[in-house]
């Protein structure tokens, strides 16, 4: 009998051995780390902090290079006769007709709430740990508030009001419930998120850290925010800051500030980063920029698809430039060589075309994001529009710009007036800053939209840019005819349809 | 039937006894054929009954005995002539007073042992009458020293025999003196003696745990049929012996009410799709739970090969199907879609036998997979339409000279057939079977052994399956107290599978190509090769499919072990202490090589590179059980079974997956012989904590009770919900025990049951609950730095999905057994579904893993069972039907619908799971006029005068894709059925098998994607020469013209929806056993038969083309029913040969 209850009581102690103990069914995954037992460390942290870096990669090689020069008057999307399917996407932007399930609209949603969650939760994880120093949270804190400054900037240009989320997100109840917030406050939050960012960021960082958000940088894009606001007063005082802190210029050579072989030079405030070499860190525009079957310019591989020329300058904005530009080379060709040789009359921007990657779409071009042209074209702006004034510093700016370009410096006699200054400070900006990302926000700032776009759109149908068969695809009833509903994007109908009745779509939808 | 007739005294005597289906038991044992290892315990001697007798014949009063007690009484019927009639009451009374008094005054006398009691005249034993030749006389007497009347003596290979008189003695006369004498009894283990010239041989018979009521498999145990409450079907190897099955699950379809097992692919080694009471779940894993040996296996689902294939049906005792709550509820977590148990077989004591089976087996596709598509002819006659009706429309003349008509279609009749390319793949493909076992054991150590090898080729040429299987069951009784047995049963396994499936078009599926391919072109170019490329003028160019077979090589291995062993002790007054170890052990390993010569569709010029492909996936599952049960029987009437149990487990999947590129040339296959790309890796694991209870309660076998409970930890769910408990609990009343029931005689045998319970599941991937990071690096100054992203949400709250279910059933017998029906009602209702439901992406996060959803089945089951004797031929049938409804109540907070892939299928509230998704079809535009009323399509260029119509739902007078969708019917038939039936007739034994359904639908896709009318040409249906071609042509009116105007007739629409109303006679089986006395001369071979059996033939389908069970989705529940270019199904004919030694 006595062995019996030995059995028994044998196992009943290797039962307990695994039974009692929980932590046989807390499993640890082999493929991925967990977020719950991340952050722990200053090395984890740098990573959380380069994962939120990268959502701006993601954003600007998806929708955000097209997003502020597609709709507007300098570019337009090689018509694809061949292919009627992906294309209709981007020819919906650049005919301001996007329906609510355009590919455009969702992408840009998804890949910008993408990197303000990563935002959000490492700055939920910097509250409150003691791994880091007090500087090197501060710097921490203030590059993702700059960074989530970026993401709702856009967000809010592109559809209005849109949902504000500045908390991770924990419960899935909460995840169907998220609605719009006003405009104005998301305003708000992205003043403070800069505002933040400019007393907790450094003014520079030693030579390996260059790239990351510095002092300058969310000074600049504050003042840009208050520019697109109208409010000229506080945007210059942020211009001014830049300006005077002297960390800043004009680089020589207008060629040169785009040059992969010089990145992070004086004249660029912010850049999305980007680097070639198969390691998914490169940029996509060389490849989406290059013209359709056009492998044979292209000193890359561009793998068995063909380019899909996403934009190509407008004939309008072609004309436009004057002759003896330097910048004309830097902006676009107006044709390719085929392999034969032949002639193609396409014309393609060439600002990011750098041969030398394997592959086309990684691409060492880095996105000029917040470069010094751009705020000397502003002050120039705000300060004509405070008053003009025949030899002011507004006229010097201006002319900075223009003699860079080799073009004559304009005087007090070919700007007699506010509105010729004026006129004369868009027309710079739309050449200078052609193709990246500026264009079409100056429009809607300046409330000339709608109108330019008519316009431009009269001569860009009668003219098309490139080759429309326009008996098998004529233009669409509403091309080029916007109407203030169409100066923001629809809420992507996707979204909507997940939480019906919490997301409302934007008027006219 | 021979069978029920045995050689009482040396005289053939009938012996009768009402309950047939208990005598082929009986006479089972008795003559030696194989009997279940069962543990019911014997009733002993002392049942008492309540019987009530008025006016009735000894012959009645047997009868009645019969029915209300476990007893089953042999007699003579002349013995019982002019007996008096029997005027009496008894009272819970034990049998044998009963018996005593019945019989007193009489000649008669009877024994009685365990549940048999043989009425014999008093003088029997003096009454022998004189043999020439020698005479052997005995004792039989159990272990204690008791006589064992009633015992059979047989002389071995003959039937000739005798049984044992009341004191236990026997005379036998006529045995040759090198005989071999069987002894057996009911209840005892048989004994087998050589004679070698003795005159008197005594023996001792040892009871053996074998009952004669039907014992069923359970969860961690067993149970008597007559205690069961609980909704469990059961098949043995009886009744799939007979037919020769290369998988456990073909074997037993149409044999299980309430299971359905679709054969979703004829790829040799392929697996079906099986469901127990209907989908029970959205998104998880919806195949029942496999306990093989007790060993509950993680076998998942994979298409091409088949888990279950590592089985050898012949090595299979019975396959044991739970159904209800109450019976699958002791595997809690695992268990809502149903519990298979299968037994393996094992040795017996003083049972030695080696068996051989044979069979080979010739193969062909069924014609219902052959879609009739144009021949050579028909195909340029229809090439050549296609240029001339426009022309004749437009009023252009016919050029005389056919210069117009690119000069291979010119003669369409000198084209004749042209190519069948179907025909060109497939083959008429062989299989064999060889399968050896050998039994053996005594009373302390059992064993089982077999080997088989089976080898099959497929239907389409180049792919193949084969397997060598072996499996050793050993039990060991060590001492009074220590037990102890071990399984192994390892299986390595190849094939090669074709590139069938996927979608129209895509480059590499033969069965795409076969049919669209142009018939005009012959396989083989002017030298005799094989053409890479198949295109005729204007036709969509397609990869030579005879080409594909030969160039791309896709291979698999696969070793798999199981492995189970056990450590019992019997700790005495009903207690047992069991620990089991089990360990699963499966290799698998692909290879694939897609030669450079393969061609794109639309590529024919330019040869690809090579690929090869190695994956690499093993799996690892070992589960440790302990359970504690406890039997009594307590003052006579009440017995209980109470089990405790407990039981980790945990299961590890590695994978490993690499591809080789850009190879210098195609004779080097090996992935390292060209660029290595795309190397990736995972590893998984998962584990599992139980603790399990039962108790089983039942007074006097009449009222029945039992209540289970399991609580599981499972490491898949959330930290806050990782615990789940999973209880249940069933009532049963035997009402034919009632005294009220007592005068219904034609009930023999009633029970009433109840259940309800509840069942989880957890089939969901590993780590879904743990937000995940995955690598999101930035650039700094040029370099790369390192960064990570949270990618997906964490639910710490991630808990069980729920299964609750009740049962309502009943079991009758009918005129003495010979007829049972068993009928169940049950509701499941599954909620708390684990589903990845999209979230608002402002969350950061597209979707999220949440407990949502509520779904139920719910429908009924009828079996019925016929035993029937005309002479000498016995037959037995079951026919069961089975009516499931299933109705999604919620899919999420918003009740949006699950849309499966293609937009084909719809899961969304008030339809059934998968239901098919589409436009109505309203016929064609007749002509302009009809065609100006609409309702129109936005684009112009796809519709037009004679092009498709379809219903505008939502009346805004055009027609949109998804927009004006709606559903259009549902795989779920209204019922299903099958029928089987066993024949036998002196030598001869015949059986057949057949299955279908009534209603539900299959969406043809395969057909569908043939009506490409905006591009090139390629080869259509036969339907395709009743189409619309002028206002004046319109065809039968259902088909639209071949233009681009009819593109929108390929988008899903109900002309793809048919009725599948099917019936498929799945085997038949004719079978001849050499005589007795034919073997009898030679002392080798004791038995041994031949048959014939046809298999997947004969299918009744309202279905015009495909097969009624085919499914692109595979497993996936919300992709059902989708006949989508799938591996024809065979049809086969086998020979083969049984052969026990």
């Amino acid at each position: 009998m006595k062995i019996k209850y030995k059995i028994l009581l044998a196992v009943l102690i290797m039962a307990n051995t695994i039974g009692c103990n929980d932590s046989f069914i807390e499993l640890t995954p082999y493929n991925f780390l967990s977020s719950s037992s991340f952050y722990k460390t200053k090395t984890e942290f740098e990573q959380g902090v380069m994962g939120v870096y990268g959502g701006l990669q993601n954003f600007y090689n998806g929708v955000g290079y097209i997003m502020g020069d597609l709709p507007s008057d300098v570019a337009t999307k090689q018509f694809n006769n061949g292919d009627r399917g992906l294309p209709q996407a981007f020819e919906e932007v650049d005919e301001l007709r996007i329906p609510s399930n355009n590919g455009n609209a969702s992408s840009a949603w998804n890949s910008v709430y993408n990197g303000i969650s990563q935002a959000n939760i490492v700055l939920e994880k910097l509250e409150g740990q003691s791994i880091l120093t007090e500087g090197e949270t501060k710097q921490y804190q203030g590059e993702i508030k700059f960074i989530r400054a970026i993401h709702y900037f856009n967000l809010v240009r592109l559809y209005g009001d849109v949902p504000l989320i500045l908390k991770p997100v924990k419960s899935t109840n909460e995840a169907l419930s998220l609605s719009r917030t006003s405009k104005t406050e998301v305003y708000n939050a992205v003043i403070v998120d800069l505002t933040e960012a400019i007393e907790k960021l450094p003014v520079e960082y030693s030579a390996d850290q260059k790239g990351r958000a510095t002092k300058g940088a969310a000074q600049a894009l504050l003042g840009k925010v208050y520019h697109f606001l109208g409010q000229k007063e506080n945007a210059l005082q942020q211009f001014r800051a830049v300006m005077n802190s002297g960390k800043y210029d004009l680089l020589p050579n207008y060629a040169k500030v785009f040059d992969p072989a010089s990145k992070n030079h004086i004249e660029s405030i912010f850049d999305i980063q980007y680097v070639t070499g198969g390691l998914n860190e490169g940029s996509v525009f060389a490849y989406t920029l290059a013209p359709l079957n056009s492998h044979s310019v292209l000193t890359f591989n561009m793998g068995s698809s063909p380019a899909c020329a996403v934009m190509v300058p407008t004939n309008e904005f072609m004309s436009e430039i004057e002759p003896g530009d330097l910048r004309k080379s830097v902006l676009f060709r107006e044709n390719y060589n085929d392999a034969s040789g032949a002639t193609v009359n396409v014309p393609w921007i060439v600002k990011y075309y750098y041969p030398g990657p394997a592959n086309g779409n990684d691409s060492h071009a880095n996105w000029p994001f917040l470069r010094y042209a751009d705020i000397l074209l502003s002050v120039a702006e705000i300060l004509n529009e405070n008053g003009y004034s025949a030899s002011s510093e507004a006229l010097t700016l201006l002319n900075r710009i223009r003699t860079r370009a080799g073009l004559p410096a304009k005087t007090a006699v070919d700007l007699p007036n506010q509105e010729a200054f004026r006129l004369a400070v868009e027309k710079e900006r739309k050449v200078e800053l052609a193709f990246e990302g500026h264009r079409w926000w100056d429009l809607i700032r300046t409330g000339k939209a709608v109108s330019r776009i008519t316009d431009h759109g009269k001569k860009e149908m009668a003219n098309p840019t490139t080759f429309r068969d326009t008996n098998r695809f004529p233009w669409a009833i509403d091309s080029y005819l916007p109407t203030n509903n169409d100066l923001i994007w629809p809420i992507p109908q996707g979204e909507i349809d997940k939480v019906p009745g919490v997301l409302v779509q934007n008027p006219g939808y | 039937m021979k069978k029920n007739q045995i050689y009482l005294y040396g005289e053939d005597i009938s012996i009768h006894t009402k309950k047939c289906f208990f005598i082929m038991k009986l006479t089972a044992i008795l003559v030696l054929i194989g009997c279940l290892h069962l543990s019911a315990k014997s009733l002993g001697q002392s049942q008492r009954i309540s019987v009530d007798f008025r006016n009735s014949s000894i012959k009645e009063v047997f009868n009645e005995i019969e029915r209300v007690s476990d007893y089953t009484v042999f007699y003579r019927s002349e013995d019982l002539t002019d007996l008096r009639k029997i005027n009496e009451s008894f009272s819970d009374k034990p049998v044998f007073e009963i018996l005593d008094d019945v019989l007193k005054g009489t000649n008669l006398s009877y024994v009685l042992k365990s549940r048999v009691i043989v009425v014999l005249p008093k003088d029997h034993s003096e009454a022998v009458t004189q043999q020439k030749g020698g005479t052997v006389t005995g004792v039989i007497t159990d272990a204690n020293g008791n006589p064992v009347p009633g015992a059979s003596i047989v002389i071995k290979g003959t039937t000739v025999g005798t049984i044992s008189n009341a004191n236990g003695s026997y005379t036998l006369a006529n045995v040759p003196a090198n005989a071999t004498l069987l002894f057996s009894f009911v209840g005892m283990r048989t004994l087998e003696l050589s004679v070698d010239g003795r005159t008197s041989l005594s023996v001792v018979m040892e009871e053996e745990a074998i009952g004669i009521g039907e014992v069923v498999a359970i969860g961690y145990g067993s149970l008597s049929n007559r205690r069961v409450s609980s909704s469990i079907s059961m098949v043995k190897a009886d009744q799939i012996k007979d037919a020769p099955n290369p998988t456990m699950d073909q074997a037993i379809i149409g044999k299980v009410p309430g299971m359905q097992i679709k054969q979703v692919s004829g790829q040799p080694g392929s697996s079906s799709v099986i469901r127990i009471r209907g989908d029970a779940s959205i998104s998880t894993n919806n195949s029942p739970l496999y306990v093989i040996d007790g060993f509950p296996v993680n076998f998942g689902y994979d298409e091409t090969r088949s888990p279950l294939q590592m089985l050898n049906p012949n090595d299979i005792e019975s396959i044991s199907i739970l159904k209800d709550a109450a019976s699958t509820s002791i595997y809690g977590s695992r268990a809502s879609n149903g519990v298979v148990i299968i037994k393996t077989k094992s040795g017996q004591a003083g049972k030695s036998n080696i068996v051989f089976n044979y069979n080979s087996m010739l193969q062909t596709y069924h014609p219902h997979s052959k879609i009739k598509v144009l021949n050579g002819e028909q195909f340029a006659q229809y090439a050549i339409d296609q240029i001339e009706d426009p022309m004749r429309a437009k009023g252009l003349p016919i050029p005389a000279d056919k210069s117009h008509i690119p000069a291979d279609y010119r003669n369409p009749a000198a084209i004749g057939e042209g190519t069948d390319w179907f025909e060109e793949i497939m083959q008429l493909a062989p299989a064999q079977t060889y399968d050896v076992t050998f039994t053996n054991g005594n009373d302390k150590s059992q064993s089982f052994m077999s080997a088989g090898y089976y080898n099959q080729d497929g239907v389409i040429k180049n792919t193949k399956f084969e397997r060598i299987s072996a499996r050793a069951n050993m039990n060991l009784q060590l001492n009074k107290i220590i037990s102890a047995g071990m399984n192994i049963a390892p299986t390595y396994s190849w094939g090669r599978k074709a590139p069938t499936g996927g979608a129209t078009w895509s480059a590499q599926s033969v069965m795409s190509s076969v049919f669209q391919a142009s018939p005009v072109v012959s396989p083989y170019d002017e030298q005799g090769n094989l053409r890479p490329y198949i295109q005729s003028s204007g036709t969509f160019g397609y990869p030579n499919p005879l080409h594909l077979l030969e160039n791309i090589e896709d291979r698999y291995k696969k070793f798999t072990a199981l492995t189970n062993g056990f450590f019992q002790a019997d700790l005495q007054n009903g207690f047992i202490l069991k620990t089991t170890g089990n360990l699963f052990y499966d290799d698998t390993k692909g290879t694939y090589f897609k030669s450079s010569e393969v061609r794109n569709w639309q590529g024919g010029d330019h040869p690809n590179d090579a690929v090869s492909k190695l994956s690499d996936q093993k799996t690892i599952n070992w589960v440790w059980e302990n359970t504690l049960n406890y039997t009594k029987t307590l003052a006579e009437n009440h017995h209980v079974d109470v089990l405790l149990g407990y039981t980790a487990e945990k299961s590890l999947i590695e994978y490993f997956h690499a591809e080789g590129v850009k190879f210098p040339n195609d004779i080097i296959r090996n992935v390292q012989a060209g660029e290595i790309d795309n190397v990736n890796s995972s590893k998984s694991e998962q584990t599992l904590i139980s603790y399990l209870g039962r108790a089983n309660y039942s007074y006097k076998d009449k009222y029945l009770a039992s209540a289970t409970i399991r609580r599981d930890g499972s490491s898949r769910l959330g930290t806050n919900r990782k615990w789940g408990n999973f209880p249940s609990a069933s009532l049963g009343w035997r009402v034919s025990s009632e005294e009220f029931m007592k005068g219904i005689r034609q009930i023999s045998d009633m029970k009433l049951r109840v259940s309800y319970g509840l069942t989880g599941n957890k089939e969901i991937g590993d780590y879904l609950y743990i937000s995940a990071l995955t690598r999101s690096d930035y650039v700094i100054n040029g370099q790369v730095k390192p960064g990570q992203v949270v990618s997906s949400f964490e639910n710490l709250d991630l808990g069980w999905e729920n299964t609750t279910q009740f049962d309502l059933g009943m079991d009758v017998s009918f005129f003495n057994n010979r007829y049972s029906l068993s009928v169940d009602y049950y509701q499941k209702i599954t909620e708390d579904m684990l589903l990845q439901v999209p979230v608002a992406t402002a969350s950061g996060y597209s979707s999220a893993w949440m407990n949502i959803g509520k779904m139920e089945n719910k429908g009924m089951e009828f079996s019925l069972n016929a035993k029937n004797k005309i002479g000498e031929l016995s037959i037995e049938t079951d026919l069961n039907l089975y009516f499931n409804r299933n109705t999604v109540l919620e899919t999420n907070k918003f009740n949006d619908p699950i849309i499966g892939s293609g937009n084909w299928t719809i899961t969304t509230v008030g339809f059934p799971i998968s239901s098919f998704y589409g436009s109505i079809s309203d016929g064609i535009f007749m002509n302009q006029a009809e065609f100006d009323k609409g309702p129109r399509y936005s684009n112009a260029s796809q519709e037009g005068v004679g092009g498709p119509r379809y219903i505008d739902l939502d009346g805004n007078g055009i027609h949109k894709d998804v927009e004006d969708y709606t559903v259009i019917g549902s795989p779920e038939p209204i019922c299903s059925y099958g029928l089987s039936s066993r024949l036998a007739y002196k030598d001869f034994d015949l059986s057949f098998v057949f299955n279908g359904q009534i209603g539900g639908q299959v969406h043809n896709a395969t057909s569908q994607w043939y009506f490409l009318f905006e591009g090139p040409l390629v080869n259509n249906s036969v339907e395709v020469l009743n189409r619309w071609r002028t206002p004046e042509n319109t065809g039968n009116g259902r088909i639209p013209v071949a233009s681009s105007a009819s593109v929108r007739y390929r988008m899903t629409n109900d002309a793809w929806i048919h009725d599948n109303s099917y019936l498929w006679f799945r085997n038949v089986t004719l079978g001849y056993s050499l005589p007795k006395n034919l073997l009898n001369k030679q002392e080798v071979v004791k038995n041994a038969r031949l048959y014939f059996t046809a298999m997947n033939t004969l299918l009744l389908s309202k279905n015009k083309w495909g097969m009624p069970e085919a499914s692109q989705g595979g497993n996936s529940a919300t992709n059902a029913g989708i006949d989508h270019n799938s591996y024809p199904i065979p049809m086969s004919f086998t020979i083969g040969a049984n052969i026990t030694f």
